[in-house]
């Protein structure tokens, strides 16, 4: 058992969870593993519940009697859950949270302020205060590290991402045996350019398709869309079209973030001639996507040049 | 295991062969009675010895002396010296055939072994017999003596094996005047046989040894352990061992189908080597006495197997000549990460060697048990990620490759515990966690997970006989006649290059270049596989590794060479053993011996860095070798001579004679003139003046002139410098030498007509003297001459004089030295001649490559952490995101390089910096800058055209990475390179460039299908797309400005046909010329047709019969032939008849003109008109600043620079 000692243990758990894998998570039973980790278990549990669009508030009722004493965390469950299923208007558990006090609580409420009140800085700022105050940070609680690398990517700010990433090093070891270092970096990885890297992060989650996920659809076109953009960043474009292939067999819902990939792809191999489809596509699923907001601020910015040189001309 | 032949002769039957102890060399005892001396190496043949009478059976090189020793069916021992390669001389004495003759290793002793049943011992310095053996009962077949010890072996067809002691020999050849012997050991002695009259015994038998039920033809002793092997005509192998006081047999090896004739244990190894008449070669395990492997040949017995006293070589004697082999391939297996070595030593043990503290680490884990005893391991691949090797190991179809993680902690050779294995002839890591297998027999390449588990496989074409390890990703898929670069993960082949038979690569450190190691030549190429130089080797090549300025370093049998990327090479040591390069750092190079261990020898790289610096005319470091570095000698000058570095070359020199000589050549006159005058010799001075002459350095050339005292050509010279004070001086100095020719010349030059009367009058020639003067007017003169020779004016009749010839005026002043065009001195001169050296720098600059390098951690590229770091200091030097629009308003705009001042913090800034062109700041996002600088470039105005074509080449840069459900995708981004490790030339992948072709294609197409609004359409995307790209080189360039070209043409003659199409019908003067003027644009043939049609029938109809048959003659010219021919025919023979034109129409077929692209008019030449920028569309001045028809972007007119679409 090496540095912290539930890692042993909650290792194909936490594997199985930050890889999408929900329908594996639940199918643990509790009493399989020793007293210490099942309440973790179960929270990983109820979280994937809630990740599956279920409502989890049966088996947070369960807890709150089998786990005595641990109301906090059920309430913080809850609300999470109260959150997926009623949307803001009923609780006002996250808003009140001045900062967080644990690994949990931080990291839900980091993607409460991003998800329902569109504050990317709000939720780093939380991120960070957690993760500064260093008497509450635990080398197993890496979490709100990956929340806080996403965070920083999503405003491109690569360097203070990649801090994180070199800041593992002053981790035990085992910290980045961890799922969730590999995850973050193989995001860097991918940001980072160059073949090697980005190949050792196609690697990552080639592998990770090894594992059986016949019952995750979800969590295998999760990590076909992540191929995806990774063979597009190596231009490989026919294997690209594979993988699209493959996505669509598994006929999961429509994904604006795969399409707005597609758009890129078709840019890249078709010369644009769907954009205008994948385009009505994308508004239709998600008005606000990056991508979206990106074109219309690309367009206006393209209306300012069409004007100015008009004047000119 | 595996034999690899290195040598193989062609003769008759060999019966005898002998390595020479150090040098490449086997002699080898021919049946047919010749001994041949054979370098194995170079495989030629050195010399012959035919003094035998019938067949050599033995022969041996002594193990010190320059000496070798035969033996044969004529009973005599011969010695040779190998310096006069003559016999010295003949021991006889044995009554019949000799079967074997050797040396001892330091008396000076020969034993030999005869039919004639006896051994005997002879002392080669004074050739006598000193003792002989008696014992056995029939043919001896073979005798040696101990190693270490006084003993000797023998074999003997009477079926034992005996072990003979010769100490009491020794004791009497050693101590010849010792005392006498005590009484009671004379007395103990008596009883013994073979005692000589002292009572001395020569030789006693120790061990009989009985086991063989045939006659025994081979015994030998081993080298270290108290071991004998023997081989029989029983078809055994036996081992024996024995102590002090006994032998017994320990074991016997059975497998032979033959005779077995010799057998001889491994010089290092625990093996056991017998040859017999079944024509096999046998290897056996001397610890189990088991078979490991066996080679057959297909026709020839073997008779005999000789093994080199140190290396592992071996000769094997048979019907039709010896080979030389060696058993296994010697090449420890290693692999380098970072600052490590990785390598397999003799032990099979992993070991690693730490580059930077330059030891060894303990054995960390043993492979023993990986694959069969005996088998090698032939590569090994580390990856970091999981500490784990890669290992293949095994011959042919049984080849397999095992990944082993290595233990954490060193503690010694530990087993490995989880072996994870499969077939496999090669393997290697091509990232953190996948690697690759290749199977030869099946050409399949499997793709594994570290867990073993295939994720993708690859059948390769039945042409690939190996792979070999490429960049991450990649594979080097070996052929016979080529290597390919093979993408592994898309299946592709990427680049090939032609080289024979390679068999390692040794890739540079930076990644940039590789060296293909075949047995006798090195293929140096970029990382593409484009060839940059090759060289032949005629001894094979055994290794290869780059220093960090891109020298390759390799080593062949005996050499470390080098050779830079133009060719260039040379040698830098020469090796007493094979090495194995795997580093080279600074003066130090890491090798591997075949013993596995690592040496590090250390060379002087001045001369290669020397070369490397001329040839990169890095004069600064050329500068600084030659003032502190010795590096001289004919070598090193010859060099630099041929590649044109006289001036360089003349500073190792000190020898007056070659300075002089080089000083020529590079026309340095000073420092000819310095030697000239040290050497001071005729030829010197004259080559000199010749130098000078062609100078025009006339004081050099007076000086010489003066020195060889050329008095007519200094003459000339002064007269061709216009010197009259010089020119009289020589004329003065004519006068005193007597030389009255020469006085006559200088007065000629100077045109002294007074000397000159003089000199004729001296001369006694007063005639002519009288002439001159008078024909001069010097009366006075001619009088006196007159009055000399006694004749009166009246009896001279001069010719009618002519007027006075006006002589050209001389210079006002001397003439100085041509006036040469000021050369600069070069670097060296400067430097070196003025002495004028303090700015050089005198340290070594590789000297800090330890601390730029970062030996410490940096060396491999690959550890992205580290690497991450270093750029932090960059990256912190803008704090908040780059906001394009403020941030790179100041941006110039035509180079960005200009603003170093602008760090890049993500990818988008690192474009804006790199970016040259106006695509590459669209890909940015920065359309503001991409626009103010088409504006420049092109004089595009109306941008509302280009708005697809930017929002294509922003967005196809940009992906959307999927990370934590719940919140928004991260953007990440494609670049043009991902090969590319340089942040400096990060650029955006932009589109379009592939697609340009089938963009053509698709108008072409509609304009065949006549809709001609759509091929307008798409031959301004194309415009479009154009105005918007990157292209990597001049040929994509060229090539987009070709496509630009034929885009206006047909945009240009599909809006003329349109015009047409929709004028009046009662226009038919415009009509006419519009389609005539359709015909005039630079339509493709098959298009071209369609014009011509068009504008035929059309003139036909209205007509105009003259110009209708003008097309139809252009018709015809394309198109000789088919439907539309006949048609153009037959409208041509009527059009003719009648030819002439209803309508006047503004179009003449014989002039030069460009169509006005507005008015579709023509612009005849010589015209006034103005042209747009981007695609260069001619119009009338009127439109002068309107926008462009072909294009509808630019301004006509608008000032510009041009199209910059290069990366």
């Amino acid at each position: 058992m090496d540095s912290f000692s539930d890692s042993g243990e909650l290792y194909v758990l936490k594997n199985q969870f930050y890889t999408n894998q929900h329908q594996k998570v639940l199918s643990h039973s509790l009493e399989s593993y020793s007293k210490d980790n099942q309440l973790t278990v179960l929270t990983y549990q109820i979280r994937s519940t809630i990740a599956l669009g279920k409502d989890a508030s049966n088996i947070i009722e369960s807890g709150k009697t089998r786990f005595e004493g641990n109301e906090p965390l059920f309430q913080l469950l809850s609300a999470w859950d109260d959150l997926k299923s009623f949307g803001t208007d009923d609780s006002t558990y996250f808003d009140d949270l001045k900062r967080g006090e644990n690994e949990l609580q931080t990291v839900l409420s980091a993607l409460y302020f991003v998800k329902f009140r569109k504050d990317i800085d709000q939720a780093i700022t939380f991120l960070t205060e957690y993760i500064d105050n260093s008497s509450y940070l635990k080398f197993d609680e890496l979490e709100p590290f990956l929340v806080l690398v996403q965070l920083y990517l999503i405003k491109g700010n690569f360097k203070e991402a990649n801090k994180i990433l070199l800041n593992f090093k002053n981790f035990p070891d085992a910290a980045r045996d961890g799922i969730i270092y590999q995850v973050l970096e193989s995001w860097l990885l991918s940001l980072r350019g160059e073949s090697d890297n980005i190949n050792n992060a196609y690697y990552f989650y080639d592998e990770l398709l090894s594992s059986d996920f016949d019952n995750d659809p979800q969590g295998k076109f999760k990590i076909l869309s992540v191929l995806f953009v990774l063979t597009l960043q190596l231009r490989h474009y026919p294997e690209a079209q594979e993988l699209l292939a493959q996505i669509s067999e598994l006929s999961q819902g429509p994904d604006a973030t795969l399409i707005a990939n597609r758009i890129t792809f078709d840019y890249l191999a078709n010369g644009g001639s769907h954009v205008d489809e994948l385009l009505g596509e994308l508004k239709q699923i998600d008005q606000e996507h990056a991508m979206l907001n990106d074109y219309s601020e690309k367009n206006s910015k393209f209306d300012e040049v069409v004007a100015k040189y008009n004047v000119s001309a | 295991m595996k034999m690899l032949t290195k040598f193989e002769s062609k003769s008759s039957r060999a019966k005898g062969v002998a390595f020479h102890p150090t040098r490449p060399w086997i002699l080898v005892a021919l049946h047919s009675s010749t001994i041949q001396l054979w370098d194995y190496r170079m495989g030629t043949l050195i010399d012959r010895f035919e003094e035998h009478i019938g067949p050599v059976r033995t022969v041996n090189f002594h193990p010190t002396q320059p000496l070798f020793v035969s033996g044969g069916d004529d009973f005599t021992i011969k010695v040779w010296s190998l310096q006069s390669r003559k016999c010295i001389f003949t021991l006889n004495g044995h009554l019949d055939y000799i079967r074997t003759v050797s040396f001892h290793r330091d008396l000076p002793w020969i034993i030999s072994a005869s039919d004639d049943q006896t051994i005997r011992i002879w002392n080669w310095q004074n050739r006598q017999e000193i003792a002989c053996l008696t014992g056995h009962n029939h043919y001896v077949m073979s005798a040696e003596f101990h190693p270490t010890e006084d003993l000797i072996v023998s074999a003997s067809l009477d079926q034992t094996v005996r072990v003979w002691d010769i100490s009491g020999l020794r004791k009497k050849h050693s101590a010849p005047t010792s005392s006498m012997r005590s009484f009671e050991d004379q007395l103990q002695r008596q009883q013994l046989p073979q005692q000589d009259i002292f009572g001395n015994v020569n030789a006693i038998v120790k061990y009989v040894l009985e086991g063989h039920d045939r006659g025994v033809n081979w015994a030998t002793f081993h080298p270290t352990l108290p071991l004998i092997v023997s081989a029989g005509d029983d078809r055994l192998v036996k081992l024996w061992r024995m102590s002090e006081t006994k032998a017994w047999e320990v074991d016997t090896c059975r497998g032979h189908t033959g005779n077995v004739l010799c057998a001889v244990f491994h010089p290092n190894q625990d093996l056991i080597i017998s040859i017999a008449d079944d024509k096999t070669v046998r290897v056996w395990d001397l610890n189990k006495r088991t078979p490991v492997k066996q080679f057959r040949r297909e026709h020839d017995r073997f008779w005999l197997i000789a093994c080199h006293p140190h290396i592992n070589l071996f000769a094997a004697c048979h019907d039709s000549g010896v080979m030389v082999f060696k058993l296994e391939r010697e090449r420890p297996a290693h692999a380098i990460f970072q600052n490590r070595l990785y390598y397999v030593n003799a032990e099979k043990q992993v070991q690693f060697f730490d580059y930077q503290k330059k030891e060894s680490s303990l054995p960390m884990l043993s492979l023993k048990k990986i694959g069969k005893s005996w088998s090698v391991v032939r590569t090994l691949s580390y990856n970091q990620s999981d500490n784990s090797i890669l290992v293949t190991y095994g011959e042919g179809d049984s080849a397999s490759y095992a990944l082993i993680t290595l233990p954490k902690h060193v503690t010694g050779a530990i087993e490995p515990t989880d072996i994870r294995q499969g077939e496999g002839n090669f393997a290697c890591f091509i990232s953190r966690n996948r690697f690759v297998s290749f199977i030869k027999s099946s050409k399949t390449l499997s793709i594994k997970d570290l867990n073993n588990n295939a994720t993708k496989s690859i059948q390769l074409d039945s042409s690939v006989n190996d792979v070999l390890p490429g960049a991450p990703g990649k594979v080097l898929l070996v052929k016979s006649n080529s290597v390919i670069n093979y993408d592994v993960q898309q299946r592709k082949e990427l680049s090939e290059i032609s080289a024979n038979n390679v068999k390692y690569v040794s890739w540079s450190n930076d990644g940039q270049y590789l060296a293909l190691l075949s047995k006798h030549k090195i293929t140096i190429a970029t990382k593409d596989l484009e060839l940059i130089t090759s060289m032949h080797e005629t001894i094979r090549i055994k290794s290869a590794a780059w220093d960090n300025s891109g020298v390759l370093l390799y080593s062949t049998l005996n050499h470390i060479k080098y050779t830079l990327l133009n060719g260039d090479n040379g040698i830098i040591k020469t090796l007493g053993n094979t090495l194995y390069i795997t580093k080279v750092f600074q003066k130090e190079v890491y090798c591997l011996n075949r013993q596995g261990q690592v040496e590090v020898v250390t060379i002087d790289p001045t001369e290669y860095r020397f070369k490397k610096s001329l040839v990169n005319k890095n004069y600064n470091e050329v500068l600084r070798i030659i003032k502190n570095s010795n590096l001289v000698g004919q070598n090193i000058i010859a060099y630099l001579q041929k590649k044109g570095y006289p001036e360089v070359a003349l500073q190792f020199v000190q020898d007056p004679e070659t300075r002089f000589d080089l000083a020529l050549e590079c026309g340095n006159l000073q420092v000819a003139l310095h030697e000239a005058k040290i050497l001071n010799n005729k030829s010197v001075w004259e080559k000199l003046g010749a130098e000078a002459l062609n100078q025009g350095n006339l004081e050099i050339v007076e000086l010489i002139y003066q020195q060889l005292h050329l008095f007519d050509k200094l003459s000339f010279l002064y007269l061709i410098k216009g010197d009259h004070d010089k020119l009289e001086k020589m004329a003065t100095i004519a006068e005193h030498r007597g030389d009255f020719s020469s006085l006559i010349q200088t007065t000629l030059y100077n045109n002294d007509i007074k000397k000159r009367c003089q000199a004729y009058v001296q001369g006694q020639m007063l005639p002519l003297a009288y002439a001159l003067a008078k024909s001069n007017g010097l009366d006075d003169l001619a009088q006196e001459i007159l009055t000399q020779a006694g004749v009166e004016e009246k009896d001279v009749v001069l010719p009618e004089l002519g007027q006075q010839v006006p002589l050209s005026k001389p210079l006002e002043e001397p003439l100085q030295n041509w006036p040469l065009k000021q050369s600069s001195l070069s670097f060296f001169e400067s430097a070196l001649l003025t002495g004028n050296v303090d700015d050089i720098p005198s340290e070594d600059p590789y000297a800090d490559e330890r601390v730029q390098e970062g030996m410490g951690n940096n060396i491999n590229i690959s550890d992205p952490e580290e690497e991450e770091e270093e750029e932090d200091g960059a990256w912190d030097m803008d704090e908040d995101d780059l906001d394009i629009d403020e941030d790179i308003k100041d941006l110039k705009l035509n180079d960005a390089d200009d603003t170093p001042g602008m760090a890049a913090d993500n990818e988008i800034g690192y474009w804006l910096r790199n970016s040259k062109t106006a695509a590459g700041y669209v890909a940015a996002g920065a359309f503001d800058q991409a626009a103010s600088l088409l504006h420049k470039q092109l004089g595009i105005s109306n941008f509302e055209p280009l708005r697809k074509r930017f929002l294509e080449v922003y967005q196809a840069s940009k992906l959307y990475l999927p990370g934590i459900d719940e919140l928004p995708p991260m953007q990440t981004f494609i670049r043009a390179d991902n090969d590319e490790n340089d942040p400096l030339k990060f650029l955006p992948l932009i589109p379009g460039f592939e697609s340009l072709d089938s963009k053509l294609n698709t108008g072409f197409k509609q304009f065949k299908a006549n809709s001609l609004e759509d091929a307008i359409q798409t031959f301004k995307d194309i415009i479009y797309s154009i105005a918007v790209i990157t292209v990597e080189d001049e040929d994509q360039e060229a090539k987009c400005k070709e496509v630009l070209e034929v885009a206006r043409e047909y945009i240009l003659g599909l809006s003329i046909e349109l015009a047409r199409r929709a004028l009046d019908p009662s226009d038919v003067k415009r009509n006419l010329e519009l389609a005539s003027y359709f015909t005039r644009t630079k339509l493709q043939n098959p298009h071209k047709v369609n014009a011509l049609q068009v504008a035929m029938t059309q003139s036909f109809k209205n007509k105009n019969y003259a110009s209708a048959s003008y097309f139809a003659d252009q018709l015809l010219s394309i198109v000789p032939s088919g439907p539309r021919a006949e048609q153009a025919q037959k409208l041509k023979a009527k059009a003719d008849s009648i030819s002439s034109d209803a309508v006047e129409v503004d179009f003449d077929p014989y002039a030069e003109f460009d169509i006005c692209a507005a008015t579709f008019s023509p612009i005849y030449k010589g015209s006034p008109s103005v042209s747009e920028a981007l695609v260069g569309a001619k119009y009338k001045p009127e439109f002068q600043g309107k926008l462009c028809k072909i294009t509808g972007i630019t301004t006509i007119g608008a000032p510009a620079s041009g199209l910059r679409i290069r990366a």
